[in-house]
């Protein structure tokens, strides 16, 4: 149930709510921000709204700001502490929506009676602050008001027709309003987060959705792109400008006006393109490689990383003034799957019935269906159990609980696209064996086992093993050939014969680094961090690996 | 800036917030039903509220409508500078004139009464809220 908490020096909010909406759930009242303060940190996610009152005939002690003395100055003192009583909501907002930006809460006075036009507009313009349409409160009009934004707050949980999974957890939903708010704002955003997470589907498919921009979505990777290159790829080339530059031709920069640019891997700009790019997020103009003329663009930029961007700053290989520029307060980083074990089982759900529309495994599945004279097109559920009554209008993929434990506690090192991956072969191949032995299929018996009801598929726990099994870290501990070789920091180097101790050299540091690479998820700053001590220096260690040759894309899909 | 409307329009304010706001707060969200026929106990205790219970401070007793009316009229001069507030002056003599029946809850007296507390109310709430409106211009 939806928990509201009311900041108000009185009761007569809380009594008004209480009569008037007892299917909601208010908390005790805060009577000051100390108290709001408190109360929303131990209620921390479980709060859905706040009701806040402006006027607050509070002592001395309790009123916002705490240091006074700049405003005694301005005037008589009791002249002071009774405009700050009047307002005193509006200074309780400030730190609230410092903390909680994405924390609905409704203003509780009427436009008249806020002590400046400027508040009434700043209010009025945030996301997720609401004031209140009349001089003199309805209560109907509140609880329409509360339920409207109640109703919004809830329905994102519910979605299944987004390509990323938000979830229901608390965390998420944080993560997902942040998200909005930010989308729609003209700051550029900073997703961080591991390979795998989401973060290039999150930007084309929630950011620029939510962005209201009319342009295209362009995505470019950075980590793909030849350094001298990269200049002309991204800002464009006019004629001539270098040798082989034999015609103009625009860049993503360009193709993006209008709409929101997508770098990844951000860290991997130069610091000359870095200042380029910095011109394009103070002044709006950019310079094609060899032009003069600047071009005005108007793009929504947001960039991706799995580094530490301020280590990068701090190192030096990254401008300071550009990451202040990306708006580095307001980064949001995307979990891992290890980080959302507390939505696993949702999640292996969604992903499953993604897996069931996609058109190989959607045919095997009306295959199926034909063969044990069910109907085409029937959705799917997953879970541990089988349903207690058969059900024609579903099919139910059954999951021994071991299989299920196998899934749950897998490192999942490339994250959600390797999970997508193994879910979809996971169905392919269950089905496969299916259509190919359903002849052999008993029809239902007496006894009702699983196995012979046509509406659940058992998914056998070898498929299972057999798909995790190849993707499994190897064993850090060896027994042999190298029983020296002990405990979870140790890795296996298999030595080869080469024409010289060099080669031998880099063939191990490559061994030693792909597999740093893979145990660390492929973040390259815990690989940093394990071997340097610092997680800023993931770059560091990403140009000894492509001095070694060692192909990060190649890694990445086979983590995948 | 007229420093005079600008303090009028202050305390005007103030009587808005504190005495137009809550003279009202529950029972102007009553069914329209309990205005009439006999005399609910919901009509009563909404009306107790807000008049014997017009502000409750976190310190100190609650004040009724009238009490809060005569603390924060006191400084406004006499005769009154705006006839928005003449009429406030009256609203609240009716709802003062209401208390003995409220305190010992006498239904016969509240059935006669209620149809002037409710417009006294209105008048209340619509008094103040037009004066702020046109201090507010004129500052």
């Amino acid at each position: 149930m939806p928990a509201i908490l009311i900041i108000d020096d009185e009761d007569s909010y809380l009594e008004l709510c209480r009569r008037y909406m007892p299917e909601h759930t208010f908390l005790p009242p805060a009577r000051n921000y100390r108290e709001a303060a408190d109360l929303l940190r131990r209620h921390a996610g479980s709060v859905d709204l706040v009701l806040l009152d402006v006027h607050f005939d509070i002592p001395e002690d309790d009123l916002l700001p705490h240091d006074k003395t700049a405003l005694y100055a301005t005037g008589d003192k009791n002249r002071v502490l009774e405009r700050l009583r009047r307002s005193q909501g509006l200074q309780i907002l400030g730190p609230i929506r410092e903390r909680y930006p994405d924390l609905p809460v409704i203003v509780m006075t009427s436009r008249d009676d806020l002590p400046i036009e400027a508040d009434a507009e700043r209010l009025q313009a945030e996301d997720y602050t609401y004031l209140l349409a009349d001089d003199y409160l309805d209560a109907r009009s509140l609880k329409l008001q509360i339920d409207a934004i109640l109703a919004r707050r809830e329905r994102p949980a519910a979605t299944d027709d987004e390509p990323f999974f938000w979830g229901a957890t608390a965390a998420m939903s944080n993560l997902r309003r942040r998200l909005s708010i930010l989308a729609r704002g003209r700051l550029p955003i900073i997703i961080q987060g591991a390979t795998g997470t989401g973060k290039s589907l999150v930007a084309r498919e929630f950011i620029h959705g939510r962005s209201q921009r009319p342009g295209p979505f362009v995505a470019v990777d950075l980590s793909t792109l030849p350094t001298d290159l990269m200049g002309a790829h991204l800002f464009g080339v006019v004629k001539g400008a270098y040798t082989g530059a034999s015609s103009t031709r625009e860049g993503v920069l360009a193709r993006a006006h209008g709409g929101t640019l997508f770098l990844d891997e951000i860290g991997n700009l130069s610091l000359e393109l870095q200042k380029s790019l910095l011109l394009v997020l103070q002044e709006g103009v950019y310079r094609p490689v060899g032009a003069v003329k600047e071009i005005a663009t108007d793009l929504k930029l947001v960039v991706a990383t799995n580094e530490n961007l301020a280590a990068q700053v701090r190192a030096g290989r990254f401008r300071e003034d550009l990451y202040m520029r990306l708006n580095p307060a307001t980064a949001v980083t995307l979990p891992s799957l290890r980080e959302r074990k507390d939505d696993f089982e949702e999640l292996l759900a969604w992903f499953m019935r993604r897996a069931a529309l996609e058109p190989y495994n959607h045919d095997l599945l009306d295959q199926y269906a034909g063969q044990r004279g069910l109907s085409h097109g029937l959705p799917t559920t997953v879970g541990r159990t089988v349903p207690p009554r058969s059900d024609a209008r579903r099919l139910h993929f059954l999951l021994h609980p071991s299989s299920f434990k196998l899934l749950h506690d897998f490192d999942w090192p490339g994250n959600f696209r390797q999970f997508a991956m193994t879910l979809s072969n996971l169905m392919t191949f269950t089905l496969v064996e299916l259509v190919e032995r359903a002849e052999r299929i008993e029809p239902t018996g007496p006894t009702g086992s699983e196995a012979g009801r046509p509406d659940v598929i058992p998914i056998p726990a070898r498929t299972v093993n057999d798909l995790l099994r190849p993707m499994a870290a190897p064993e850090p501990v060896a027994a042999e050939p190298t029983p020296q070789v002990t405990g979870p920091r140790s890795l296996l180097i298999d030595l080869q014969v080469a024409d010289s101790l060099n080669a031998v050299s880099c063939n191990v540091e490559r061994q030693y680094l792909e597999q740093l690479y893979d145990r660390c998820g492929g973040d390259l700053g815990r690989v940093g961090e394990l071997l340097l001590g610092d997680a800023g220096s993931g770059r560091k260690v990403q140009l000894r690996m492509n001095q070694l040759g060692i192909k990060l894309r190649r890694l990445k899909r086979r983590a995948d | 800036m007229d420093t005079t409307t600008s303090d009028l329009c202050q305390q005007v304010a103030v009587l808005k917030h504190d005495l137009g706001k809550y003279v009202a707060w529950m029972s102007a969200n009553l069914d329209e039903a309990l205005w009439s026929g006999p005399v609910h106990d919901d009509l009563i205790d909404a009306l107790s509220r807000d008049l014997l219970r017009t502000r409750t401070p976190a310190s100190g007793p609650p004040e009724p409508a009238w009490t809060l009316w005569d603390r924060l009229s006191h400084d406004l001069p006499r005769p009154w500078p705006a006839p928005e507030l003449a009429e406030v002056d009256a609203a609240v003599a009716v709802l003062r004139a209401a208390e003995p029946a409220l305190r010992t809850r006498d239904r016969a007296a509240l059935a006669s009464l209620r149809g002037g507390v409710r417009a006294a109310q209105r008048t209340i709430r619509t008094a103040l809220q037009q004066l702020h409106r046109r201090l507010q211009a004129e500052v």
